[in-house]
């Protein structure tokens, strides 16, 4: 705490024990940029979750859960991404319909990629820009994990 | 290709900019450069 104090972080104590950290700081976050009306639709924006894969396999499965639940709730602002990330992975929740996505460059390898429907139901997915897009030979329903 | 040698392929972005239509909310996964970069200590 005295790490980030000393970087001039803002630090919120708040007392609920019905969320998770991470829902208390995305909550915060949403009510920030409504407030202050930073939903700047000409811009972009990533939220960056350091250390949010990884770990105990509850905690990465319930933030990757918040991630879709956050997702879901904004979905209007396509302008703004959540990303969890760890050492080795990044993933973020792609919405329905046409999203450019941009590879973060410092961060994000080339090589190594992977999509997952969310609802635990079939997919319908295209893409452009991979090696191996799925539109290149067919359209494909995805019902299972689709890794390299 | 069939589905299931594209499913063990190995995949990579070609493009900065990857374009994506989908029905639902997918989950997009990459691998983190963090690894393979010596200046983050």
């Amino acid at each position: 705490m005295e790490y980030y104090k000393k970087k001039d972080v803002q630090i919120i104590h708040e007392i609920s024990q019905d969320d998770t950290d991470l829902e208390k700081c995305l909550n915060h976050l949403q009510k920030k940029f409504l407030a202050e009306n930073l939903y700047d639709l000409t811009k972009q924006y990533k939220i960056i979750i350091a250390g949010g894969l990884g770990g105990r396999l509850d905690h990465t499965l319930n933030n990757i859960h918040i991630l879709h639940k956050f997702a879901k709730r904004n979905i209007k602002y396509r302008n703004v991404s959540i990303h969890l990330m760890d050492d080795n992975s990044i993933g973020t929740c792609i919405l329905p319909g046409v999203t450019k996505y941009i590879r973060a460059q410092d961060f994000e390898l080339k090589a190594g990629c992977g999509i997952f429907p969310m609802l635990g139901k079939e997919a319908t997915v295209q893409t452009k820009g991979l090696k191996w897009n799925i539109s290149n030979f067919f359209k494909k329903i995805i019902s299972n994990l689709l890794l390299s | 290709m069939s589905f299931k040698e594209f499913v063990s392929s190995s995949n990579e972005m070609l493009e900065e900019i990857i374009e994506f239509e989908t029905d639902q909310i997918i989950l997009w996964t990459t691998t983190n450069a963090i690894h393979d970069r010596q200046d983050m200590e």
